[in-house]
């Protein structure tokens, strides 16, 4: 059992409050991801839950027993850092023993050569000559073994910091930013690779990037923070389409939400631009909103039929599709717009151009970032101005 | 050689590009080597010129003042062998080697790990620690006659207030070389101090959190697992310039003991001045710091030959 808890934490360095009221369930065996910008935070929750950093005020608990107290040694967890952290001076089999050889041995087994003499000796050895040889196995290190770190690539010194992490099958494992040292094209890589090792080890993977799409790929969960807070736990699927702040809507996806400044006209009937939308909020109190909304919720059409018009600043050709950059007048920044191939090919730069938004997608948030309801108005209720 | 001459690698055959491109190459060898000319000129007559001097004068029977001298190849050698002084201030030297490198460089670590771990005063400690080696030791010996005087010195009169008669601390034959070994170590944890403590700063602290969460909780096992190994390169240079350091005392003797009481305090350097400048023994003194020379010299040829390559790991 690893479920960890974590109730109302805070965290100040000085006068400097870095986490705020943080509550958060882990459940055993799942993998989830704290993302946010740097300085969210993130990592110090992280180091809080490894013991390596104590919190200012709330509880932690492992398993159901409270942890505040107990140093990083006996909370049973293994952490993967940034840098690897791996011993310069050791190969990386001994590496991968330590952990073992420091949790399940005495000082006096551990002295050079002596150690070797004490009773059952031999029989420890074994052992963790055993747990290495799985662990290295499970990783593809094996010709590694009588390496120094310094030998070894960055991707092999990655696996080297996994292994360690695993020999000893700790409660859960705290990976902070692991990927983000390696190149583009190993990143990637890594990333299936990290979340099929949690696929067959089944253990509790807590996994801090700030990389959104790593955090979309990898997690059972996303723990969406910002400023010290945390803004929203949910899956992938969920923290994509239903986000409910507006900074969560602007962290996650890439190429990034279109955010486009409306208001609330009669009826609750959204405008962007003075141009009337198929969108209303129910909430008749609201005025001035953000009205966000996918590249791929947003299409190209002829004029007669758009929302909105504008000038087709430019093109990015991304192989498989492509996006438009749309200027709308009176808006600062371009609409982003997700096209297919064929219509991309057709596009020419400068060309004047309508777009639609689909008002099932489009989200609403108030002028303090919440998310509020939104619906859809029909065709020909158009001029009536109420909710289908 | 590619780019200009394609072909002739081809074909393995010099011809005339290739040629002309040799010609080019040697012409800024020999230019690099005119360049450097008065550099290693100077370096030759100032650094290696007096080493080879004294290993000359050594073959000889030349005093200061003489006009003409003989070779005598290894007369002064042998006699050194039969020479009891010399012995004794070998001895001594190796004694009081053996007692101050360990002790400065072991005071040193631990002096500069309480330092760094402290949260406060840092550059104050750091500064108090290092006068010592700001201060000459010529000075400082003067100061250290003083407090170690039999009668009145400060040692002896704390001694006295505790009910204990001190002993004659520069004049006991047992006592004085550690009396030394004592100022010695006083002198030298300073710099030692302050070389570690760079090295301390220098070793990632994501290290000790690893060495944490992999189960090294007690500080002996986080120095065994992570400071020790990480200052390696520091600790070999530290022994290093120490033992030469503590093979090139003579300060110390001079204004204290002058080698003795009867040659307790001999020390290889003392032996030398004596020899050289108070018997005029010049070709003696100069066999005297061959020897000295050979010491210094293995030290600095067993830190590149064999320690160094064991201290770096990348």
């Amino acid at each position: 059992m690893a479920q960890i808890a974590i109730q109302a934490l805070n965290k100040s360095f000085g006068d400097t409050r870095v986490l705020e009221e943080i509550n958060l369930n882990i459940q055993d065996g799942e993998f989830l991801t704290l993302v946010g910008p740097s300085g969210c935070g993130k990592s110090t929750l992280l180091r809080i839950i490894a013991g390596l950093e104590s919190q200012t005020e709330g509880h932690i608990s492992i398993g159901g027993c409270q942890v505040d107290q107990l140093r990083p040694k006996d909370r049973n967890l293994a952490m993967v850092f940034q840098s690897y952290a791996l011993y310069p001076h050791l190969t990386v089999r001994e590496n991968i023993v330590t952990p073992l050889r420091m949790r399940n041995h005495k000082w006096y087994q551990r002295l050079p050569l002596i150690g070797n003499l004490m009773p059952g000796a031999e029989h420890r050895n074994r052992e963790m000559e055993t747990k290495v040889n799985q662990v290295s196995e499970l990783l593809q290190i094996g010709h590694l073994l009588d390496r120094r770190p310094g030998e070894l690539s960055g991707g092999q010194r990655q696996r080297v910091a996994l292994g360690r992490a695993m020999v000893r099958s700790p409660d859960a494992f705290l990976m902070d930013e692991p990927l983000s040292n390696l190149d583009a094209k190993l990143r990637v890589h890594m990333r299936t690779e990290i979340a099929q090792l949690h696929k067959q080890l089944g253990t509790t993977f807590i996994y801090v990037t700030h990389d959104q799409a790593e955090a979309m790929t990898m997690s059972d969960r996303i723990a969406l923070m910002m400023d010290g807070e945390l803004l929203q736990v949910a899956t992938p699927e969920e923290i994509y389409r239903n986000p409910v702040d507006v900074r969560v809507a602007e962290f996650i996806g890439s190429p990034k939400i279109n955010l486009l400044p409306a208001i609330a006209g009669a009826g609750g009937r959204i405008n962007v631009c003075n141009q009337p939308l198929r969108i209303a909020t129910p909430d008749p109190l609201v005025q001035s909103v953000t009205l966000g909304v996918r590249p791929e919720n947003v299409e190209l059409s002829i004029r007669e039929r758009s929302d909105l018009q504008g000038r087709l600043a430019y093109l990015e050709n991304m192989g498989a599709e492509f996006i438009a950059h749309v200027d709308v007048p009176g808006l600062e920044t371009p609409v982003l717009v997700r096209c297919d191939v064929e219509q991309g090919h057709l596009l020419k730069l400068d060309q004047q151009i309508g777009i639609r938004i689909k008002p099932k997608h489009a989200l609403l948030f108030n002028d303090q970032g919440r998310r509020i309801e939104s619906c859809k108005l029909h065709q020909e209720a158009r001029h009536e101005f109420a909710c289908a | 050689m590619n780019s200009l001459a394609p072909d002739a690698v081809k074909l393995n055959r010099p011809t005339f590009a290739s040629r002309i491109f040799k010609g080019a190459e040697n012409h800024e060898r020999l230019l690099g080597w005119l360049l450097s000319l008065p550099a290693n000129s100077l370096m030759l007559l100032f650094l290696v010129g007096p080493i080879l001097a004294v290993l000359a004068l050594s073959f000889t029977d030349w005093q200061l003042g003489m006009d003409s001298f003989a070779w005598v190849g290894l007369d002064n050698y042998q006699e050194m062998l039969t020479d009891d002084t010399f012995w004794h201030s070998l001895k001594n030297t190796m004694i009081y080697v053996a007692v101050v490198v360990p002790g400065s460089v072991a005071l040193g670590l631990g002096a500069a790990m309480l330092i760094e771990a402290g949260q406060h005063g840092k550059a104050f400690y750091r500064a108090v620690y290092f006068l010592p080696v700001m201060a000459t030791l010529i000075a400082m010996s003067i100061v250290w006659q003083v407090i170690l005087h039999p009668d009145f010195g400060l040692i002896n009169l704390m001694l006295k207030e505790l009910g204990i008669t001190g002993p004659n601390w520069l004049q006991d034959r047992e006592l004085v070389l550690y009396v030394l070994c004592g100022i010695g170590i006083w002198q030298q944890v300073g710099f030692n101090l302050v070389l570690f403590l760079s090295g301390l700063m220098a070793v990632p602290s994501h290290l000790y959190e690893a060495a944490e969460m992999d189960g090294a909780s007690s500080a002996w096992a986080r120095f065994r697992l992570v400071t020790w190994p990480m200052l390696g390169p520091i600790t070999l240079f530290v022994l290093v310039i120490t033992s030469i350091k503590a093979f090139q005392v003579f300060d110390t003797v001079q204004v204290l003991t002058q080698g003795g009481p009867n040659k307790a305090s001999e020390v290889l350097l003392y032996t030398m001045y004596t020899e050289a400048f108070e018997y005029f023994r010049t070709s003696y003194a100069a066999a005297v710091t061959v020897v000295f020379l050979f010491f210094v010299l293995l030290l600095t040829l067993l830190k590149a030959r064999f320690v160094e390559r064991k201290v770096h790991y990348s």
